[in-house]
């Protein structure tokens, strides 16, 4: 990885030992020892807010890992005697992009030396560019170009955090076979901030550096902005994620789980397991959580469910506690909770430590492995999810891709889930189509997908003539490991 | 500057020295240095003109200097005359002055054809900028943790020294 390296060093009177306690104590020490993590320890995950615009209050999230913890070993002897071994952390992160960052704590004339290095690569720092609204883009290209719309900002940088290196991934093994027509394809990506209309600039950013198909791996409320604003010019749009149906025409194709299908796959499992059939509806309030409610309501009767309530909070939303007191106050054996990213995450942890858990279960349609990490161990337990996918899936080839994916990103990158592995999938079946056609041809490309079936990571995926999807669901328990399959 | 090959290096204040092997990082084409008021500035490719890192700030603060930028982004090359034309606020005159501003910045070169100046964007420039708020940014995290450091060890023991008298 080429990289540039950024160093900072201060020195406080402290001792190492309190200066390193400091490190996620949420002391107000700043954004870098602010980090937010459950504890500081080998492999917990790990999220700093930088303020990298400013002094405006718009956060950017750096998400990683804790690669390594070593506290600094106490001086031995008097003020003047030999120093202690140094303090050292290290973060491995992902979003929003990928590095490492080092601190070090060392004894130093009575009192710390603390030094910082960070990490900064290439899409780093075109990504940083963009972000300061700066022009930053690759000059036109003979190859091919395949864009990936990605959340790598705001509340939706915490699902799919592996969505990036699942595209590349996908892309290195699509030009190892011979790309398109013997030229390599190129991966370019494009950053919504989790907001449909920036999400529309890059997309039209994507479209003018080349892109004739563009993966929009976002919430279907970007998918939807960018599909309208793309209307009427020759570009591919392919929602890997899953979704609530609806976008239809020639150049439109939704992969993914359809929402009508998990909740019809997770009614039964879910009434079993919370021993009730009062559900309770509540998520984030855009056109994918209103819709899958709307679907829950027509589904769940069928299985002798009754909804007893429901309650919306706005994207962004950390303090839920007027939705669980609605909740509780239902009489509710289940929630359907649609709501995504870092609100999902917080909601769960809410729901856990103000006792709802114990009354009722939650079912999160769209709680992937990556969202899951931050809820945490605690809050884990009686969580559940249903997707065609999950990391812990026993599939041959599944086997195959982790085993692939954890040699080219290591052991700390974030799990894979079914919001990123999905990427992978529609990579690939974008250049089956693309190989079959032998051109770059969208309108040709998204005719040659269906009628289709794929058989990738998660098993055999079915497009129908009007690209409806057919796939195995599995319902997944959420545990300290990751989502678990229930068996059916 | 370019990104094609190996890692990128940088040129630190003494003392670095040890912190760049222990990360394995090679020497640098790029220098960072700290003036009298720690701000930091970068030179690239040993020998251009050192610009402080605030004077780009200033420079991208200007609305209209920054759809320049995203002008000469698009169009790759321009002349004052294809500027002002796209830029309609404000007249010829504004655009010279405005470009001034960029190419004092570092963000803006200008090449001399014939009668024509043509203008594009410093491909060293933007990442300067960038590059350097990162830093600050991380710069003014540690500062923070110092803070909270020393009042945290003055809690305990009132013995223990202000880092601002150090």
């Amino acid at each position: 990885m080429a990289a540039l390296l950024l160093p900072a060093e201060e020195w406080t009177a402290a001792s190492p030992s309190v200066t390193f306690g400091l490190f996620g104590a949420g002391a107000g020490a700043g954004w870098v020892f602010d980090a937010v993590c459950d504890r500081v320890a080998v492999g917990a995950v790990v999220r700093m807010g930088a303020p990298l615009d400013g002094p405006v209050s718009d956060m950017v999230e750096i998400i990683g890992r804790i690669s390594e913890v070593r506290p600094p070993s106490p001086a031995r002897g008097n003020a003047r005697g030999h120093a202690g071994q140094g303090g050292r952390i290290e973060i491995v992160h992902d979003q929003p992009w990928r590095g490492r960052m080092k601190l070090r704590f060392d004894a130093d004339r009575g009192g710390t030396r603390v030094r910082l290095f960070a990490e900064l690569d290439e899409a780093g720092l075109e990504w940083l560019m963009r972000r300061r609204g700066l022009p930053a883009g690759r000059g036109s290209s003979p190859n091919p170009r395949l864009g990936l719309l990605n959340s790598k900002s705001g509340l939706g940088s915490m699902f799919g955090a592996a969505t990036d290196h699942m595209a590349m991934l996908a892309v290195e093994e699509i030009n190892a076979e011979g790309g398109v027509r013997g030229r390599p394809v190129e991966l370019l990506v494009g950053d919504d901030a989790s907001d449909p209309a920036v999400g529309v600039a890059e997309a039209r950013r994507l479209v003018r550096a080349g892109c004739r198909t563009i993966l929009v791996a976002t919430t279907s409320a970007t998918y939807f902005e960018v599909s309208r604003a793309l209307a009427g010019t020759e570009v591919l749009l392919i929602q890997p994620h899953m979704n609530e149906g609806g976008g239809s025409g020639p150049l439109r194709v939704q992969l993914g789980e359809h929402h009508e299908d998990q909740l019809a796959a997770a009614a039964g499992p879910l009434m079993r397991a919370a021993g009730g059939k009062r559900w309770f509806l509540a998520g984030n309030d855009y056109c994918w959580p209103r819709s899958t409610h709307a679907a829950a309501r027509r589904i769940l009767p069928r299985s002798g469910a009754r909804v007893v309530g429901e309650r919306y909070a706005a994207l962004g939303t950390r303090d839920f506690a007027r939705v669980i007191d609605a909740v509780t106050a239902s009489g509710a054996d289940i929630v359907l909770s649609t709501f995504v990213g870092a609100d999902a995450a917080a909601f769960e942890r809410q729901c856990h430590a103000t006792g709802l858990r114990d009354q009722c279960v939650t079912l999160a349609p769209a709680m992937d492995e990556s969202t899951l990490e931050h809820v945490g161990a605690d809050a884990a337990p009686g969580l559940y999810a249903v997707s065609g996918y999950v990391e812990q899936l026993a599939a041959p080839g599944n086997a195959v891709l982790l085993h692939r994916y954890r040699e080219a990103y290591g052991r700390w990158a974030p799990p894979l889930s079914t919001l990123s592995e999905s990427v992978f999938e529609a990579a690939h079946i974008w250049w089956s189509a693309a190989r079959r056609v032998g051109a770059d041809e969208p309108r040709l490309i998204a005719e040659a997908m269906r009628p289709g079936t794929f058989q990738l990571p998660r098993g055999t995926v079915t497009l129908d003539d009007n690209g409806r999807v057919t796939q195995d669901l599995f319902v997944a328990e959420a545990t300290a490991t990751g989502l678990r399959p229930v068996s059916r | 500057m370019t990104w094609s090959s190996g890692y990128k290096r940088l040129l630190l204040p003494s003392g670095w020295e040890a912190g760049l092997r222990e990360t394995g990082f090679p020497q640098p084409p790029a220098t960072l240095d700290y003036d009298a008021t720690c701000q930091p500035s970068l030179t690239y490719g040993g020998g251009r003109s050192q610009v402080p890192a605030d004077l780009a700030f200033d420079a991208l603060a200007d609305p209209v200097r920054r759809q320049i930028l995203g002008v000469l982004a698009e169009r790759e090359e321009c002349t004052v005359g294809e500027l002002a034309e796209r830029i309609t606020s404000i007249g010829r005159t504004g655009v010279s002055s405005h470009l001034r501003v960029l190419r004092a910045a570092g963000l803006v070169t200008e090449r001399k054809a014939g009668r024509f100046r043509h203008y594009s964007i410093d491909p060293a420039g933007p990442a300067r900028d960038v590059i350097a708020t990162l830093q600050a940014l991380f710069q003014g995290a540690l500062a923070d943790a110092g803070r909270a450091a020393t009042a945290e060890a003055t809690a305990t023991d009132p013995d223990v020294q202000d880092s601002r008298s150090a």
